[in-house]
């Protein structure tokens, strides 16, 4: 029998994958790029709100929160207007050679601005228990899962009905209409970015009590996210969502049950093993060629 | 002109180590000449067949991990643990060829960098064997017979040689037959197949003589420090690689040779600004490949040429609208 802890602790890693895994697909959806820095945004936006905004700033948790996701949010703009719309046009290993480059870069610029030494940050929560069901949880996984639920709610309103959403959803679907309906495609594709990096910040911020905050903090995350998304289904929102949820669920079974040693290969082999078996992930969408 | 300009660059090279008496900056070049095969080896793969390797260190790792559990462990020769280290290299190539015959583009991105995680993550916890996290010490280094010098005094010119040796031959590759499949593949995988290029064996091809390059490199590296450690062989470690094989310029053989050089010297010169040189490489990758495509790849294939024409670039060289000639990777 599986202990909850085990489990609520998978589906608190669970969420954190999954907004990762939706930073790529909306980037993916977007401009047909995969951001491998993806996982280097939720570093920098754990250093944000840690470093910045919660110990030398001193604020409170809603407005750290809530500035983090800002300056994440127009970073990827940005970085959006600058580099990423310039890799469109790219080759697809320049592309991913570039973006590789670019995760270097925050990871860099976060270790200059910063200094090497890890933070810790407790976070309004620190270390208290919550009892469910006879056993301790940590509240902050309880959190975690909680403000991913919200972030996803939101998320399916905003696309459905806000008219930013529906614009997204339009250039998302034919760049070349959108642009003729009088959508502004290039503002567009920034705002996509924008709210995949915001989703980082969001993941960045729920992640950093739980760990302390290095420069290292994000690659793993990145590329599980990533795992995630193909688990799931290849630029597929709900298939992220789920995607994400397995791998975190599945990871702290195999931790559990066989060996914490090599609990990062475990991401691996799934992937491995999806690509051998189900290359189109659990949503499959209509393509050809795949893995 | 451009041939005497080679040899005085080469022959600059040969000479550095009998003015040079610091065995700090031979040690430095010496590392520089090892990147230079690895490089190379990468190039093959990525430059050359367009297939994305992030975990070059890895590669380099097990040539090197090899070599000294087998010395250490085994006693064995180092000439006997070298070429079995070649030997695992071309193993784990075919292995990686394989995968990436089903695994394409992003996912074998982001496979070939779980591969290097996985090797980390192997080298650090089997201590018994691999001496964990703090590495393997006591590796004997490689002394050439009746000389009482710093190894890295003694091994400078061996290494140059073959660090050259290993560029030539990889530019015979590129302009051969192989070579030709290998640029097939990148530029149009569907078209190089309806010509009747068998992707499949390039792939593992290209992959086999990536590792084998990269295991080369490991070796070298072992014999020369006498010590490994899972440090040595990060992804970090593999996306340096990736920044001396984009400044030397994806496609040209020679350009890696300059770009291994540049990105290996440069921070040792620049130690002032240690704070600062990995973000300025990850700017500058991102600057070289929107830029300037070609890399230093540009002034190397001009050193060289008749060497690094190919048949192909002097048709595209014959119809100017294309400047990109061997920059061009393909349609994206």
């Amino acid at each position: 029998m599986v202990p909850l802890p085990v489990l609520i602790s998978g589906v608190a890693m669970g969420c954190i994958y999954a907004l990762v895994a939706l930073g790529y697909v909306f980037i993916w959806n977007a401009m047909a790029i995969i951001n491998f820095a993806q996982g280097e945004f939720l570093m920098f936006a754990a250093f944000l709100y840690v470093a910045t905004f919660a110990l030398s700033l001193r604020l409170g948790f809603g407005l750290s929160l809530l500035l983090t996701m800002a300056a994440m949010g127009i970073l990827g703009a940005v970085f959006s207007r600058t580099v990423y719309s310039r890799l469109k046009r790219q080759s697809q290993i320049v592309a991913i050679i570039a973006t590789v480059g670019m995760g270097v870069f925050l990871k860099e610029a976060a270790r200059i601005i910063y200094g090497p030494e890890p933070f810790y940050f407790p976070g309004p929560l620190g270390t208290r228990m919550v009892p469910v069901l006879g056993w301790a949880i940590p509240a902050q996984q309880l959190v975690i899962v909680g403000v991913a639920v919200i972030v996803m709610l939101i998320q399916q309103l905003l696309f459905r009905h806000s008219l930013a959403g529906k614009v997204m959803r339009a250039v998302a679907e034919d760049k070349e209409t959108a642009s003729l309906m009088g959508v502004p495609v290039d503002t567009t594709l920034a705002l996509a970015f924008a709210y995949s990096t915001i989703l980082s910040a969001v993941a960045g911020v729920l992640l950093a009590p739980l760990f302390f905050i290095t420069t290292e903090m994000g690659t793993m995350v990145g590329i599980k996210g990533f795992v995630a998304m193909i688990i799931g289904g290849f630029g597929s929102i709900p298939g992220a969502i789920l995607g994400g949820l397995l791998l975190g669920v599945f990871e702290n079974l195999g931790t559990f049950f066989i060996s914490s040693t090599y609990k990062d290969a475990i991401a691996f082999l799934m992937m491995i093993a999806f690509l051998a078996w189900r290359p189109q992930g659990i949503y499959a969408e209509p393509v050809t060629e795949r893995a | 002109m451009r041939r005497t300009s080679v040899v005085l660059f080469l022959g600059g090279l040969a000479v550095i180590p009998f003015l040079v008496h610091n065995p700090y900056y031979l040690h430095v070049l010496n590392l520089a000449l090892i990147n230079v095969i690895v490089v190379v080896g990468l190039n093959l793969a990525t430059g050359v067949t367009g297939q994305i390797v992030l975990g070059q260190a890895a590669l380099m790792g097990i040539g090197a991990y090899v070599t000294g559990v087998l010395m250490v462990h085994a006693r064995v020769p180092w000439w006997l643990a070298g070429f079995l280290a070649l030997g695992a290299s071309a193993l784990v190539g075919i292995g990686l060829g394989a995968v990436s015959t089903r695994i394409k583009g992003h996912y074998l991105a982001i496979t070939t960098l779980g591969f290097n995680e996985i090797f980390r993550l192997i080298t650090v916890n089997e201590t018994p064997i691999t001496g964990g996290p703090s590495g393997m010490t006591g590796i004997p280094q490689l002394r050439l017979a009746g000389l009482r010098l710093h190894p890295d005094q003694q091994l400078y010119l061996p290494l140059l040689v073959l660090s050259v040796a290993m560029t030539y031959v990889a530019m015979r590759v590129y302009r051969s037959r192989f070579g030709r499949n290998f640029r097939a593949i990148r530029d149009n995988e569907v078209a190089a197949e309806v010509m009747g290029v068998n992707s499949r064996t390039a792939k593992i091809q290209a992959f086999v003589l990536c590792s084998l390059w990269g295991g080369l490199g490991g070796v070298a590296y072992v014999l020369l420090v006498g010590f490994v450690a899972p440090n040595n062989f990060t992804i970090y470690e593999s996306i340096r690689f990736l920044v001396m094989l984009v400044v030397g310029g994806l496609g040209s053989i020679p350009g890696s040779y300059l770009g291994a050089l540049l990105i290996t010297i440069l921070p040792e010169a620049l130690r002032a600004w240690e704070q600062y040189y990995i973000a300025a490489y990850a700017l500058g990758i991102i600057i070289v490949l929107l830029g300037f495509p070609r890399g230093l790849g540009a002034v190397a294939d001009w050193f060289l040429e008749p060497a690094t024409r190919t048949p192909l670039s002097q048709a595209q060289r014959a119809s100017p609208p294309r400047p990109e000639t061997e920059g061009g990777l393909g349609a994206p």
